[in-house]
């Protein structure tokens, strides 16, 4: 690609000097950095191509860095932009789950706490980008398709930059989602239908409303967000891959975002070796990937009414999903869980870890301990599991599968028959 | 024959200026003949060299994906080009 491709750069802000243009991911077809996000020959999904001759980045140079996802610029498409970087995104906790381990039979088990976001999931990452890819290209708007948290997400950085933000959500997601994100400010379309329907219609209202959708439009920029996820895991491992990953699966974008972002740091010379089970975790009332897996096929069948108490997981038609196919093909593993397993995945991690997640985390949690049963994830592998979104944005999951509260009237006395571990 | 409201997003149309269209035809493969006969999209630009429908777009009738050319078209109905890649 000659340096002609580089003249668009120079009207869009934030964008760094080693981001040389998008790739076509299914023909290989080059583009200029421009908000665009399929081929326009085959339709394939575009990445973003890094010069990284063009760069020196050694471990050290980190030392001097923020603890937030912007200390890997090299890795990014764009320099933060203060008002969006100074909120705080990313370089979660990487915590060692020792008591959870013992139990699943593992010797090394690490959680990727990213409910301790600013806004409460590992959508903040991939927001962050896209908001900030916006920006860069003078769009007047942002917004969304969401199952939940990505709406959050997106509206929380519009507000700080002051951009209007309409976000689509098939109705039905969980109440403390939607007022979250109309905290920020945002205008929130419900539609009667799946992500799916969201999906096409902000598809188009990208287009016909010149709005910066930001996995949708913006989304070559948006999922470089995602790759964080593998670069933070890699430090904070000391610069050494896991040997299985377990990423709660969607649309597909941050499972080969953390895949990209694994094969970057190899490419660099960062890690020595990739991970050698990525492990696709799904809910089993809206499994498209993990079935077509199973089945050996190399094509998603859309699941035409996802059923699951993971609605942040119920994407039917997976947009990624033929790009998971295929990465998965090279080696790894996906599996699926049922609604009951991912309620017992999400207390198997609070009451050994105390570490309180959504159903996304339960899915990845549940997941993990069917693999390890079933011999697939073996006792000396070092696994990592990303938890991805809080327990606060779904109350409704856990209803009626714990323990009420006991009702006492305010005298000692009554406490005397319940508290009798105290003994 | 039944008169269809078709979207067609920049990516698939010639005239970048138009993004919504009013067309009869009683079934898709109708449809995808008027568009091409009536220079609204390139032949090749839909289908591959085998003559089939490229995998990574998906058509759309009134919201839901109809991959069969012989699918029956009624009057009003909302058809949809849109790529696979997109969203989550
Ligand atoms: C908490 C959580 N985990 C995982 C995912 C899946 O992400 P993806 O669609 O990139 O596969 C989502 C998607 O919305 C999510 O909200
Ligand atoms: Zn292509």
């Amino acid at each position: 690609m000659g340096g002609s491709s580089l003249t668009s750069k120079k009207t869009s802000r934030f964008i760094q000097e080693h981001v040389v243009g998008l790739k076509c991911r299914d023909c290989g077809k080059e583009f200029e950095i421009a908000p665009l996000y399929v081929c326009d020959e085959c339709f394939g999904a575009l990445d973003i191509i890094y010069d990284f001759e063009k760069i020196s980045f050694s471990k050290s140079d980190l030392k001097s860095r923020e603890n937030t996802l912007w200390r890997y610029k090299e890795f990014l498409p764009f320099e933060a932009p203060e008002y969006v970087s100074e909120i705080k995104a990313g370089f979660t906790p990487l915590i060692r789950a020792k008591l959870l381990a013992k139990k699943l039979g593992l010797k090394e088990l690490y959680i990727k706490n990213d409910c301790v976001n600013p806004t409460y999931s590992f959508k903040d990452r991939p927001a962050a980008l896209g908001v900030t890819a916006a920006l860069s290209f003078g769009m007047k708007s942002v917004g969304c398709a969401s199952t939940g948290n990505l709406a959050s997400a997106t509206a929380a950085y519009a507000a700080r930059v002051g951009l209007p933000c309409y976000i689509i959500i098939p109705n039905g997601i969980e109440v403390s989602k939607i007022s979250q994100a109309q905290s920020y400010g945002a205008k929130i379309v419900a539609v009667e239908g799946t992500y799916d329907d969201a999906n096409r219609l902000a598809t188009q209202a990208a287009e016909l409303f010149n709005i910066g959708m930001v996995n949708i439009n913006l989304r070559p920029y948006y999922v470089e967000g995602s790759k964080t996820l593998a670069l933070e895991v890699a430090e904070q491992l000391n610069w050494e891959a896991p040997d299985v990953f377990i990423v709660p699966t969607a649309s597909g974008a941050m499972f080969n975002a953390i895949c990209r972002g694994f094969e970057q740091l190899l490419e660099l010379g960062l890690i020595n070796h990739l991970p050698k089970k990525p492990v696709v975790a799904q809910a089993l009332g809206c499994n498209p990937i993990s079935k077509a897996f199973k089945e050996g096929r190399d094509y998603i069948e859309v699941i035409e009414n996802p059923n699951t108490i993971a609605h942040s997981l119920a994407i039917g038609n997976p947009g990624d999903g033929v790009y998971v196919l295929r990465r998965l093909k090279q080696g790894g593993l996906a599996e699926d869980v049922s609604d009951q397993e991912i309620i017992e995945g999400i207390k198997l991690l609070a009451q050994n870890e105390g570490i309180y997640a959504e159903p996304a985390g339960g899915v990845a949690i549940a997941v993990l301990k069917k693999l390890v049963e079933e011999g697939k994830i073996q006792e000396d592998e070092r696994v990592v599991c990303y938890v991805t979104g809080s327990g606060l944005k779904t109350p409704e999951t856990l209803k009626g599968k714990v323990e009420e509260p006991i009702l006492i009237k305010p005298q000692v006395k009554y406490l005397e028959s319940i508290l009798t571990w105290q003994k | 024959m039944a008169k269809v409201e078709v979207f067609l997003p920049s990516l698939v149309r010639k005239n970048k200026n138009i993004s919504k269209l009013s067309i009869e035809a009683s079934n898709l493969k109708e449809l995808l003949d008027q568009l091409v006969k009536n220079d609204y999209v390139d032949k090749d630009k839909l289908f591959d060299e085998k003559g089939e429908l490229k995998r990574l777009i998906n058509i759309y009738i009134n919201g839901k994906i109809e991959r069969r050319l012989d699918a029956n078209l009624n009057e009003g109905d909302e058809v949809s080009f849109i790529p696979t890649v997109a969203g989550g």
